[in-house]
């Protein structure tokens, strides 16, 4: 007999698993700009939504930038404070939106909190150790680059959602 | 002692070299032989990206001017002093990165429940990229990432997540790590007060 | 195909203002008052919100200015009328100070309206 809350632990072992393997994808995808984002990993953070309690949701957190760190070799560098302030940001505004609103908010309007989060906080961190003033000058971009991919992750993560037979069974067997 | 732990002190001792390095001439040759010590431990370099880096983060910089005006663009002016600034943050970001690709290479083992977590996570991670290569029809897209996932099994045997082999430390690889730190020391030494007493024309670098 | 809700447009409209307030940010970079410095035939440039001391070499020899509190000021010149240290700190865009023995001119260049800025200040007190 497999405890409930192994199972559990297990399901965000492998949502994490997913976010890396994402990441890995996101970092073959050739980028016109460095510090421009997809977000693919932030794909499972937004389905995660709804399946997982407040602790499994920020040990999902946790894992994937943990993870992501190691598998780019840039954990001990300060890209982690790039990814950890843009992760926790979009992850708190994420779940924030989700709360609030339940069914009246699709994974759209979700994505696009997470990312504008993210977004801003990065271009925080950017202008306090990175750019200074020239910050001003990449935020359009930023902005925009990350408008355009969150409305992208959202079309998609609301399609999974309605599609996919493996999430719909995740959600019956919520307790 | 283990491998991994050796890498890592070395590491940050290496890192401390970096900030500490006020300049420019300095913090590119912690730089190249950071750089050095990540291709040798088995990890790739690319030089484009990492140019495209530099010369962005240096470019950036010059919003800000400061010292010399080497030419001027319409009326704005690119200043000598913000470029070694923006060159000198840029080379700090990359060497971290890669004094953060070194560290790593040898996977050292995170002890306690976290550390549990993460090796499952790579556990599920490598099933994953696996079953993934084993998927023929890639669309459409969501059913072949139903099927993925509908393969895995979300219940494992704790013998299944392979325990990396442990590489303890011989002699030979602790006078090697002694080595590296002091040649970043050493380096730091050349580049400080003292050195530019001794050697004059460090003074004159940037 | 999941409808799209109320919700959703509110946040991708939000997002989209921030988006494009971001481009007002430009000017407000370029707004940010320089410090010009000629000495013989070379220029250098600073950022007067940027504290710095540098010294410039001339003809007779050094002279030594100070960037502190967005105010700039020569600190010491090898000069012997000594005018342009007694000049004291200059702060608005137009201000300058030269050392002419030494050749050294310093100009304070912004391209904010030295007008609006006083008018702004009169609201604000």
């Amino acid at each position: 007999m497999i405890s409930h809350t192994k199972v559990r632990i297990e399901l965000v072992a492998l949502f994490s698993a997913c976010a890396l393997f994402l990441s890995t994808i996101e970092y073959m995808i050739p980028k016109p700009v460095p510090f421009m984002r997809l977000g693919l990993a932030n794909l499972p953070i937004i389905l995660a939504l709804g399946i997982f309690t407040y602790r499994e949701y920020f040990l999902l957190l946790l894992l994937k930038v943990l993870g992501q760190g190691l598998i780019s070799g840039t954990i001990f560098s300060y890209i982690i404070l790039f990814s950890l302030a843009g992760s926790l940001s979009s992850a708190i505004f994420m779940l924030l939106i989700f709360t609030l609103f339940k069914d009246k908010v699709s994974r759209v309007g979700i994505s696009l909190g997470g990312a504008l989060a993210s977004a801003i906080s990065q271009l925080f961190i950017s202008r306090l150790i990175l750019f200074k003033e020239a910050t001003y000058v990449i935020a359009p971009l930023f902005l925009f680059s990350g408008l355009i991919s969150s409305i992208i992750l959202g079309i998609f993560a609301n399609e999974f959602i309605v599609k996919s037979k493996w999430y719909s069974t995740l959600k019956e067997s919520k307790v | 002692m283990k491998y991994s732990s050796l890498r890592l002190i070395s590491g940050a001792f290496i890192i401390l070299a970096i900030i500490l390095s006020e300049s420019l001439v300095l913090r590119f040759l912690m730089t190249f032989y950071i750089i050095v010590l990540a291709l040798n431990s088995g990890r790739k370099f690319r030089l484009l990206p990492n140019i495209i880096l530099f010369i962005s983060i240096s470019l950036a910089n010059t919003i800000t001017p400061y010292g010399l005006v080497l030419f001027s663009i319409g009326s704005y002016p690119i200043t000598l002093g913000a470029l070694i600034n923006g060159a000198n943050k840029a080379l700090l970001l990359i060497s971290f990165i890669y004094a953060s690709h070194y560290m790593m290479s040898s996977r050292p083992q995170i002890p306690g429940k976290l550390g549990h977590l993460i090796s499952m996570q790579f556990y599920y991670f490598d099933r994953l990229t696996t079953k993934w290569r084993q998927i023929e029809k890639k669309t459409p897209i969501i059913g072949a990432i139903d099927q993925l996932l509908l393969g895995i099994e979300t219940e494992i045997d704790e013998d299944s997540i392979k325990q990396t082999e442990i590489k303890y430390v011989k002699t030979k690889d602790v006078l090697i790590h002694i080595l590296h730190i002091s040649i970043a020391l050493l380096l730091l030494f050349i580049f400080s007060d003292m050195g530019k007493n001794i050697l004059p024309f460090i003074a004159q670098l940037p | 195909m999941k409808k799209l809700t109320p919700i959703d447009i509110i946040i991708f409209i939000l997002f989209l203002t921030i988006g494009i307030m971001s481009f007002t940010l430009y000017s407000t970079v370029s707004e940010n008052p320089e410090v010009h410095v000629t000495a013989g035939d070379k220029e250098w440039v600073y950022d007067l919100s940027v504290d710095t001391t540098v010294s410039f070499e001339g003809p007779i020899g050094f002279t030594t200015m100070e960037i502190s509190n967005n105010r700039v000021h020569v600190h010491d010149s090898d000069c012997k009328n000594q005018i342009c240290v007694l000049t004291g700190w200059i702060e608005k865009p137009g201000e300058w100070i030269a050392c002419l023995p030494n050749n050294v001119f310093i100009v304070i260049e912004g391209h904010t309206d030295i007008a609006t800025e006083e008018e702004a200040d009169d609201i604000s007190y």
